[in-house]
């Protein structure tokens, strides 16, 4: 990464673009957002979510081979580690990387499908008979905003796909808290100024530092302003509504550090070569709000995920971001990426649908999606913070209708204690069935948690939590992925 | 074999076209490919969960009751959280609705949709109207499938950095207009006098009501402090700001005067439920003055109110939005296409029949004609030629309004014959007959080849008669929906008319079907044009509609079980008029009752 010199003079109006004013900014560099950065621990934290489960095996000629997943030669736990023909784009960063089996989704809702995205990272049900509205519900913090939230920043939330519009359910991944959808964004431009452009330039004379603190100084007044307005208008209203006062607070605090908590750049790091790219991401032409797109799409999947995930590792690499989720498609849709075919066809190649090719197609359809778990995963280590984020990749369902016995792969993070360059096979008592005939099997304390997995990312992040989501499926980590 | 232009077609289908909501939902849980082992099912889908959950309801009382939460003074009416139940209609024709209505909803609050932010802002400042277009999408919610929920739409945080850098540029462009405006903002510090007068004035045009004594006080100091530290117009830009940044700006109101118990909803509250829900934009001079006049509580103002806005270019849009969502169309292709042309094919002609012929829901499930000025969609159709308005008249033994179109038996295709019958068949069920059946049962493996017991080169028909006679535990629900779609089997996935199939099946196609669970539409018809027919005339067909309409305009799921009587009073007013859709707007005069419960 080229680095470049901090005292490149900005102007007075670069200096307080950042600050909130109306237009798009794309700063040249970036700085260390240093508050936050010595406040809290080193690590960083990415959860990168694929749709439809996957392929961990397939059986050809009476041939089975092993596909998403890893064997040993113990067939246990073991570092003599041989990944999965699915994986095999992960082989060079091996030792970096671990493959668990054997996680379950505890709190699925109750039918246990894809609708479960909305409970993959929040590892909370409803409690009580669930109604359909309650099935696309998370009940939040999901692990990456329950991490945001200590680590007292926003996380970036992105999509991949190039069509999908308006959040519903096949999206409804990341949650603020219970009820409260964090959506995701596709807009490249709106990101990098959240990232790096409320940064600025080095000051360099009385009146850009005045400027810039009467700057913050005005956009702290109008929040205060707007959240005593706020608080008035909060005793007129139903209690039930106090929600979306909540969760506009909520907000308005993200958007405080934003306009209020500049600091000057360090000069040691760049993120000037994400703007070319970032203008040059052709437009998608058609915004879908459903699961229908066209054929010939793998390319703009490829141009536009590459961009978030190099947008990410820069964002850690300048601390102004550590937490992310990268959500390739929705949930029961996407497209297949190996076979370069429209939306649902991923969903559909995960049911059979395309006969014995289904097969085929999945494992391809996972190969290229670590292909990119890959890229990520250098990305990260070209700019120095691999050995400190953890990647975590997960799907809404295992394999069929349900999450009992589940293969996730964790890359990165090394620095933090992370036990990686292993296989981790966890037992499954019980047999793998559909839908809601899964939850008694997943729900068997024999059965490892998902959300002990989670744990362990908070405690490796710093975060010295023994439980995440519902406390009666968490034992507190899985001390085989790092040492309590 | 598709010829390279018909396939063409249909990858243009698959492109321009979503399912619906409920029936991707549906979908994705397998019901396109689901299969249930032989007989596993004898009626009931252990675990589904819903279906049939909400509402075998009879209305316990008038104007919808059955509510739940009692409040003081009165019920509180919920939104449904799963679909209706399949007997709907027989309740709602059996509700009593002679009574004054004791349930009402919740008071609340309704974030303004990017639409509507951008209207206010450009009516309330006189400015040119701010880009709203990196707004983020709301949130389509899974049960009403509409994105305009008023439970749902928070102020998330990309949106809320959405308003941050909006608000910033309309306010520095609308600041200059106040200092002329107002010619005391520039004498610094802006005395507090001045920002009295100021705050009052434009508050009211912000917040849609006058603001109270306090309110103006506290803007005024606000600005007075500012303007000591920045100049005028600066200052002028921080007070606009924060306006635009309040509740009071971003949320409509349903709060009456927040007593708890029964609340009269404001006149001021009445005339921005108006405006925004027929027109998307904030009450006009003349709503303001009939909400001062005390008038709009007077279901008779309130409905020469509501005919006056529908006249306006706004409710055109209003409910252009309406068919999109109603119809899953997506948004508006960008570039040049088959894609473009089906979306235009919809919407052109929904707004024509509606607006251009005072159009009912009978001519949009009837019409004999289409609208289209694509040569390649128009050849989906035969040999005839658009006119010169793009008016395609259709042979009307193949064709009866928008079901049999091109757009949505595109919509409808699947890659599978069986998930095309069953795509087609649910349209009907779910959006025509607002029946949707329960999902799959837990523990159905899919597999589609269970759906097409007979094979790949057998008619659709052959196809099912084996599925219903092997699989009847799947079938007690399948047969609510895949019989319909089988008289859909007239068009091939283009939306092209045949009554044969092309090798290697060659055989005739028949399309004949008996509805039942239909209300007053139930009986035998020989195919899609004759059912479509009888739907359209059909009142079951039509409350259906009205209740669709009515979650779209009162932002909520609005049930048959608690609200029966608000439907058929939607519907019967239609009716009355005629039976114009867009008389629809009119009915919201009525009903609901303009009263809430203030919890």
């Amino acid at each position: 990464m080229s680095r470049r010199s901090s005292t490149l003079r900005f102007s007075r109006r670069d200096l307080l673009k950042g600050l909130g004013a109306g237009t798009v900014i794309l700063a040249p560099f970036v700085n260390h957002r240093a508050s936050m950065a010595q406040a809290a621990p080193a690590g960083n934290l990415i959860i990168f979510f694929t749709p439809n489960g996957h392929k961990r095996s397939l059986t050809e000629n009476n041939v089975t081979s092993v596909c998403f997943d890893a064997t040993t030669s113990s067939g246990g736990t073991g570092t003599d580690m041989t990944l999965g023909k699915s994986l095999t784009p992960l082989a060079p960063l091996q030792s970096d990387v671990a493959v668990i089996k054997g996680l379950n989704l505890k709190s699925p809702t109750f039918i246990a499908s894809h609708q479960d995205i909305c409970r993959i990272l929040t590892c909370q049900g409803m409690g009580g008979t669930e109604t359909d509205k309650g099935q696309f519900t998370g009940y939040g913090p999901s692990i990456d905003q329950s991490v945001g939230m200590a680590f007292n920043q926003r996380p970036v939330v992105v999509a991949v796909d190039p069509y999908r519009d308006a959040p519903q359910w096949r999206t409804f991944l990341s949650w603020r808290s219970s009820g409260v959808n964090e959506p995701f964004t596709k807009d490249f431009s709106g990101t990098f100024t959240d990232l790096f452009g409320g940064l600025t330039g080095q000051a360099q004379t009385s009146d850009q530092m005045a400027a810039l603190a009467r700057a913050r100084a005005r956009n702290q007044s109008i929040l205060d302003f707007v959240k005593g307005d706020i608080s008035t208008f909060r005793s007129r209203i139903n209690s039930n509504d106090r929600a979306h006062l909540d969760t506009y607070l909520d907000s308005l605090a993200s958007i405080q550090q934003k306009v209020t908590q500049t600091t000057t750049i360090p000069g040691t790091c760049d993120a000037s070569p994400l703007n070319t790219r970032i203008t040059s991401v052709p437009p998608s032409n058609h915004v879908q709000p459903d699961d229908k797109s066209p054929d010939g799409l793998v390319d703009q999947m490829n141009t536009r995920g590459q961009l978030w995930m190099d947008m990410i590792a820069t964002a850690f690499a300048c601390g102004t971001r550590r937490v992310a989720t990268i959500q390739w498609q929705g949930a029961s849709e996407g497209y297949d990426v190996g076979a370069n075919t429209g939306s649902p066809s991923h969903h559909s190649v995960s049911h059979y649908s395309f006969g014995a090719a289904s097969g085929d197609r999945w494992v391809a359809i996972d190969t290229w999606y670590a292909t990119q778990f890959a890229y990520q995963m250098n990305a990260l280590k070209k700019l120095g913070v691999l050995d400190t984020t953890i990647i975590a990749w997960v799907s809404e369902i295992t394999e069929g209708h349900n999450q009992s016995n589940m293969v996730t792969v964790v890359g990165g993070g090394k620095g933090l204690g992370m036990k990686l360059g292993q296989y981790i096979k966890y037992p499954f008592v019980g047999n793998e069935v559909e839908g809601a005939n899964a939850i008694p099997n997943q729900q068997n304390p024999m059965n490892a948690s998902l959300s002990d997995l989670w744990v362990t990312c908070q405690n490796a992040l710093g975060i010295s939590s023994k439980t995440f989501g519902d406390p009666k499926f968490c034992k507190g980590g899985l001390p085989e992925l790092r040492a309590g | 074999m598709k010829t390279p232009q018909e396939l063409m077609i249909v990858n243009e289908l698959k492109q321009s076209l979503r399912p619906l909501s409920r029936l991707a939902l549906g979908l994705s849980l397998g019901l396109a490919f689901s299969a249930c082992a032989a007989g596993d099912i004898s009626g009931g889908h252990p675990g589904s969960g819903n279906g049939g959950t909400n509402g075998s309801g009879s209305n316990t009382g008038s104007g919808g009751t059955a509510s739940t939460n009692p409040g003081a003074g009165g019920n509180v009416i919920s939104s449904p959280t799963s679909p209706p139940s399949l007997t709907w209609y027989d309740d709602l024709k059996a509700a009593d609705c002679s009574a004054a209505p004791t349930a009402f909803p919740a008071t609340r609050i309704w974030r303004l949709s990017a639409t509507q932010w951008k209207n206010t802002v450009t009516a309330a400042l006189g400015v040119t109207a701010p880009d709203v277009t990196s707004f983020p999408g709301d949130t389509v919610d899974p049960i009403t499938g509409f994105s305009d929920d008023s439970t749902d739409n928070k102020v998330t945080f990309p949106l809320a950095s959405s308003y941050w850098d909006a608000a910033d540029a309309a306010a520095s462009a609308a600041a200059p207009g106040a200092l002329t405006a107002f010619p005391c903002l520039a004498t610094a510090p802006i005395a507090t006098t001045c920002g009295q007068t100021f705050a009052a004035a434009y508050g009211q045009k912000m917040f849609r009501r006058a603001l109270s004594a306090a309110e103006t006080s506290s803007y005024a100091t606000y600005l007075n402090s500012e303007s000591k530290l920045d100049p005028a117009q600066t200052a002028v830009t921080s007070i606009l700001k924060a306006m635009m940044l309040s509740p009071n700006f971003i949320y409509r109101t349903e709060l009456g005067n927040s007593k708890p118990g029964t609340v009269d909803l404001t006149g001021d509250e009445i005339a921005s439920m108006l405006s925004y829900t027929i027109a998307d934009m904030p009450p006009d001079a003349t709503l303001q003055a009939a909400a001062a006049a005390g008038q709009l509580s007077d279901p008779a103002q309130r409905e020469t109110q509501a005919i006056r806005l529908t006249g306006l270019p706004g409710a055109k849009a209003k409910l252009a939005s309406f068919w999109q969502e109603y119809l899953a169309l997506g948004q508006q292709p960008t570039s040049p296409g088959m894609s473009l042309s089906m979306f235009n094919e919809a919407m052109t002609f929904f707004t024509n029949v509606v607006w251009s012929a005072n159009g009912t829901f009978k001519d949009l499930m009837t019409a004999p004609y289409t609208y289209t000025t694509d040569t390649t969609l128009a050849a989906v159709y035969g040999s005839a030629k658009p006119d010169s308005t793009g008016k395609l008249t259709l042979d009307p033994t193949q064709r009866a309004g928008f079901l049999t179109s091109a757009s949505m038996l595109g919509q409808t295709s699947a890659p599978s014959q069986a998930a095309t019958v069953i795509h087609r068949g649910l349209l009907v069920r779910e959006r025509i007959l607002c029946e949707t059946p329960p999902p799959p049962p837990a523990g159905f493996v899919p597999n589609p080849a269970q759906i097409q017991l007979a094979g790949d080169n057998a008619t659709a028909r052959e196809n099912y008669d084996l599925f219903k006679m092997t699989m009847t535990g799947c079938n007690a629900c399948h047969q609510a929906f895949q019989p319909i779609g089988l008289s859909f089997e007239a068009y091939d996935a283009n939306g092209k008319f045949r009554t044969q199939y092309p090798a290697p099946i060659s055989k005739p196609i028949d399309t004949t079907v008996t509805l039942t669970g239909a209300g007053d539409a139930n009986g035998d018809y020989q195919g899609v044009v004759d059912m479509a027919n009888k739907l359209g005339g059909s009142q079951i067909a039509q409350y259906c509609f009205t209740q669709q309409f009515a979650s779209f305009a009162f932002g909520r799921g609005v049930g048959f079980d608690q609200e029966s009587c608000t439907i058929r009073s939607m519907g019967d007013y239609v009716t009355s008029k005629g039976g114009g859709i867009t008389n629809l707007f009119a009915s919201l005069a009525n009903a609901p009752a303009y009263k809430r419960i203030h919890q």
